[in-house]
């Protein structure tokens, strides 16, 4: 029983590493070639293949992901294990200033006068920022979807 | 040796038991280095620090 508990650890550990390789490589070959990256998005589906630890690590993801709703501030660990390459992607591409500003309304559910005051803005210029990141998200996924 | 041990001596900094895991994982960053046949250093590099920091950030 023990050593049953044991074996799916080390199998959610195994496919978390190789959720964060992936992304990690996605984000290598991003910053080599910016071309290249936008091909890498489409071999999402293609590496597809249902193996145990697969199915246990999607169960402990979706557990695991619910600290987002807690805590925005730890968005970064949330990016590192996206499953979507094309969402990695997109948010990778942000600037720093502007994912906190993303997730802070997303998932800290700030009101755009918290995050004026957060960010030394007025709320109009928070809103406007916000939604320039959402139009830039959009655009940027949408882009590549076009392209095959 | 247990896994889970072996983890949580890697996660509190014991650089024994993290050599151990990398040389568990070396195949599969090595597998994951090679881009069309030829090995990539930086990349295998890259991918050792993703190693190490999935240690730090996995929850047991």
């Amino acid at each position: 029983m023990k050593d049953r508990y044991t074996d799916a650890i080390q199998n959610r550990f195994t496919a978390y590493l190789q959720a964060a390789i992936a992304n990690r490589k996605a984000s290598y070959f991003g910053k080599r070639n910016r071309i290249l990256a936008k091909e890498i998005v489409f071999e999402d589906q293609s590496y597809k293949s249902y193996l145990d630890f697969e199915i246990q690590y999607h169960g402990y993801q979706v557990e695991q992901s619910a600290f987002i709703v807690m805590d925005w501030e730890r968005y970064e660990e949330f990016i590192t294990t996206l499953e979507s390459r094309g969402l990695f992607h997109a948010l990778d591409g942000l600037k720093e200033r502007h994912k906190k500003i993303l997730f802070a309304r997303l998932f800290g559910e700030l009101t755009f006068r918290e995050i004026g005051e957060k960010f030394g803005m007025t709320e109009k210029q928070a809103e406007a920022v916000y939604f320039y990141i959402i139009t830039k998200l959009r655009k940027e996924m949408e882009g590549k979807r076009d392209e095959f | 040796m247990n896994f889970e041990d072996l983890l949580r001596r890697a996660k509190e900094g014991e650089a024994e038991a993290i050599r151990q895991i990398h040389r568990m994982y070396r195949p599969l960053l090595i597998k994951n280095a090679m881009e069309l046949g030829i090995f990539d250093e930086d990349l295998y590099q890259e991918l050792c620090a993703a190693l190490l920091q999935c240690i730090r950030m996995f929850t047991i």
